[in-house]
């Protein structure tokens, strides 16, 4: 860290705490890997080859797994496989090699696909299933996996990335958080590789790219140029194991522009378009000063056992870079909640050094009573100070209220904001979704092979300076339909906006986005045309349906949904753009076993649209996407977070200096000149 | 030999030299250059003399050498003109550059370079020598002055109509140029040259 990031400031604490906290989690164990059952007797299924190929093209990712599996044993076996489930992923292809053979997998709802396999297996037939395990991973079974034979598996999945302040953060998910004790006392995890690992990720971005890191994985990764905005990754470790995320970052060049990006696909004019639209605002946002009140929520559960220590360090650094004018409470529980600070506590020296020993002692052990901790965190709020909640756990809420409409309403009914830092894979996200929404927060994953100085960077970007308020986007013009919600509420700084939805027909539409900033309504207004026509990503269009999905979950999670209803929606859409879901799954088959049970095969046609597409693409460098450049939405550029951390600089470049420098000194030389010419006269 | 000494002496840039002096003490120290930065942070909780005192902080000693070389020069240069219009030109562009990254690039929490208060002495320097040159009817005088202050107000309104900088990509990794403090540096040192011209 450089001098110019250690700033005391107070919001800067809460980025101190995040760094802190993304090593807290390096003592976890477990890993994507095969499970076989506890007791059956058989030896594992061992991962002989995992390659992962990565495309980040512009506003999305395509991840494509492919593994090996040897079955040492002198019987067949079933091969099951755990991957931690990656966030917003629409799992999209599934493909078995067996032998000679290969089968292709589709969606159906969840009973049918799971009694396909079943039936197809114990026939002896070759068959794979996929299926979602709720918020926390996705499971591949094949059978057979033969006696003392390979079978190779491949899947791939879609996910939108993002640009936070300027930094494109991939995530590869393959460490467990350890968060579903059902599952892990059922099955035995083999994380351990046989063989090689190796990754190959493709950046392309129509915006040059300044740098990418992949600090997990040092030496290991040999970053290529091959452009301003493409640039190549490729790693390789041979008997690795499948316990460390693979993290991608990449940092966009400065002073990019405020945006408007557009991906579409409408193949004809016979139905709807799809757009997924991107916007980077560019606006004046203040920071914020004067003091402010903060609580510290601590999960001190059994599951957060190997972090705690880190975890307390992190409260203590963040505790000594608060200002004096600042006011926190710490609240921990387990199965309970109990308060550390009877009230509010002035941050300065003295309270923290006072403090430290009572932090150093906390140890983690029993369930996990979020409600309470929140609850008893939500008492004693000053209405006259503005006052923040730092929520640290893996929100998985197994005592007391565990209703989410009730974490909603808590937060809801509180004028204050919750940060919640997620740790570890498997973490319950879509709870955590909900409280920080209710509040207009956010949360942030964090992974153990995350980049310390990157999330410190991002964090403090976002919480030391104001943020858009009641921002709401809405499009003129164009009729659009099942769009992302109009009403987005906050917005933080370097944040985007990711819209999705639908369209009838192509033609000139006109963008607006309100937003309340320091007290002001302020409206952002551009003009661009839709496309009639547009064949480049076909792949948005599971993504617009995954959108669409998890918004219909997070509706039912609140109770604003009846759960029937909500699958029914769920089912409908997942099956329709062959989305792997809690109520889908994918079942791979041979082409004469689909036939004979009559299952259309939606996905192989989809799957050959985005194939076509990507061999398109696969040559060219990323299109530009940016759609309001004949009238820009945003006079400011985008926040990045280079500035804050290095600044601005009045520089004056070598050519000017030297020109400069040789005017004066001419000038200097010409005075003298002329003084003696005047003194001789 | 006395005398000339004395005359020497009187004659030596001691404004400009202490300015870059007080440029070199503060980068040398980490410390000096941490309490006197442009942080608008700490500007906000009431530590308004960074407001000042940033401009005599740099990122690198690269940075510094640049920025200082171009300000002894041209302070030099203002001093032996008129050392009113050194004064006026320093005490105009410092609140002047610091207002407009205040306002105009809020996106930065930080700020520190002397070329804010540099184009303020070539705006002024330009502006006071045409004015009087064209005062005396003696135009050739006015065309090299004119000409780099033309020169340096088209580069620094192309670097901000553009948001990219030209000839230089930036003084330290994490850093970036702020052409909107050139602006008004320029235009601050014009508006006293023009006064000083017409006085």
């Amino acid at each position: 860290m450089t001098d110019r990031l250690r700033r005391r400031s107070s919001r800067g604490s809460v980025a101190a705490l995040v760094a802190v906290l993304s090593l807290a989690g390096s003592a976890a164990a477990d890993a994507a890997g095969s499970l076989t059952p506890k007791g059956s007797g058989h030896g594992p299924a061992e991962l002989r080859d995992h390659h992962v190929t990565i495309v980040i093209n512009n506003g999305f990712a395509k991840t494509e797994v492919e593994q090996t599996f040897f079955n040492p044993n002198d019987v067949d076996i079933e091969a099951v496989y755990a991957f931690p489930l990656p966030k917003s992923a629409s799992l999209s292809e599934l493909t078995i090699f067996a032998g000679e053979r290969e089968i292709h997998g589709e969606v159906l709802e969840r009973q049918h696909a799971v009694a396909a396999y079943q039936d197809e297996r114990s026939h002896g037939n070759d068959a794979g299933l996929s299926t979602q395990n709720g918020y926390q991973t996705f499971e591949f079974a094949v059978s057979p996996v033969r006696a003392r034979e390979q079978v190779r598996i491949r899947f791939v999945y879609y996910q939108p990335v993002s640009i936070d302040a300027g930094i494109g953060r991939y995530v590869y998910p393959l460490e467990d958080g350890g968060t579903d004790e059902a599952a892990a006392s059922f099955w035995t995890r083999t994380e351990q590789l046989n063989g090689r690992f190796s990754a190959d990720i493709e950046l392309k971005s129509a915006w040059p790219i300044a740098d990418v890191r992949v600090p997990a994985f040092g030496a290991d990764a040999a970053v290529e140029v091959l452009g301003d905005g493409h640039h190549r990754v490729r790693i390789a470790r041979e008997d690795a194991s499948l316990a460390q995320d693979l993290v991608v970052y990449y940092r966009l060049a400065d002073n990019l522009p405020g945006r408007v990006e557009l991906l579409t696909y409408r193949p004809d004019t016979k139905r709807p378009g799809t757009f997924m639209m991107v916007v980077t605002p560019g606006t004046d946002l203040q920071p914020i000063t004067g003091g402010a009140d903060y609580v510290f929520v601590l999960d001190l559960s059994g599951s957060m056992d190997a972090k705690v220590q880190t975890m307390v360090r992190g409260v203590i650094a963040a505790l000594e870079q608060m200002s004096p004018d600042d006011r926190f409470r710490i609240v921990t529980f387990d199965s309970r909640a109990r308060q550390l600070t009877p009230d509010w506590v002035a941050a300065t020296s003295d309270t923290v050094a006072r403090l430290t020993p009572q932090l150093e002692q906390l140890r983690a052990n029993g369930s996990t009573n979020l409600y309470e901790g929140l609850e008893l965190g939500l008492r004693q709020l000053d209405d006259d100070r503005a006052t923040s909640i730092l929520l640290v756990t893996d929100a998985v809420a197994n005592t007391g209220v565990v209703d989410p409409k009730a974490f909603h309403e808590l937060t809801r009914t509180h004028d204050v904001r919750v940060f919640s830092f997620l740790m570890g894979n498997n973490a319950n996200w879509p709870l955590m979704q909900t409280l920080t929404q209710g509040s207009g927060g956010f949360w942030t994953a964090v992974s153990n092979a995350d980049d310390v100085v990157g999330q410190l960077l991002l964090a403090r970007s976002k919480i030391t300076y104001e943020a858009m308020h009641d921002v709401a986007l809405r499009i003129r013009g164009v009729e659009t339909f099942d769009t992302t919600d109009e009403a987005i509420g906050k917005v933080y700084r370097g944040q985007q906006i990711v819209a999705f939805g639908r369209y009838d027909k192509g033609g000139p539409a006109s963008v607006e986005l309100q937003a309340r900033m320091t007290g002001t309504d302020r409206t952002y207004r551009t003009t661009f045309d839709f496309p009639e026509t547009s064949t480049d990503h076909p792949e948005i269009e599971r993504l617009w349906a995954l959108n669409r999905i998890e918004s219909i979950q997070a509706r039912q999670l609140i109770g604003d949904l009846p759960p029937t209803e909500a699958r029914e929606a769920v089912v409908a859409l997942a099956v329709e753009y062959q989305l792997v879901t809690e109520e889908t799954a994918m079942v791979a088959l041979a082409d004469e076993a689909f036939e004979r049970r009559g299952i259309d095969r939606r996905n192989q046609r989809r799957v050959a649209t985005e194939q076509q597409a990507q061999a398109a693409r696969a040559g060219q460098a990323a299109p530009v996407t940016r759609v309001d450049q004949g009238s820009p939405m945003f006079q400011h550029q985008a926040p990045s977070v280079s500035p804050p951390s290095g600044g601005g600089s009045g520089a004056i470049d070598p050519l000017t200096g030297v020109l400069v420098i040789g005017s004066g000194l001419w000038g200097l030389a010409e005075r003298r000149r002329r003084t003696r010419a005047a003194q001789e006269r | 030999m006395f005398a000339r000494t004395i005359t020497a002496a009187r004659r030596a840039p001691r404004a400009p030299l202490l300015g870059l002096v007080a440029a070199v003490v503060v980068c040398a120290s980490p410390w000096l250059t941490d309490l006197l930065q442009f942080d608008r942070t700490r500007v906000a909780s009431g530590e308004w003399w960074r407001l000042v005192t940033g401009h005599w902080t740099h990122w690198t000693l690269d940075h510094l050498w640049w920025d200082g070389a171009v300000f002894f020069v041209l302070a030099a240069v203002c001093e032996r003109l008129d050392r009113t219009l050194l004064l006026r030109a320093v005490v105009l562009s410092v609140p002047t550059c610091s207002a407009a990254v205040w306002w105009l690039a809020p996106e930065l929490d930080t700020y520190r370079g002397l070329s804010g208060i540099d184009s303020a002495l070539l705006g002024a320097i330009g502006a006071k020598v045409v004015v009087d040159a064209l005062s005396n009817g003696d135009w050739r005088r006015s065309v090299l002055p004119m000409g780099l202050v033309l020169a340096f107000a088209a580069k620094t309104a192309c670097e901000v109509a553009t948001g990219t900088t030209i000839f230089v990509d930036s003084v330290a990794a994490g850093t970036v140029a702020v052409p909107v403090a050139h602006v008004a540096g320029l235009l601050a040192g014009v508006a006293v040259g023009l006064a000083e011209g017409r006085v």
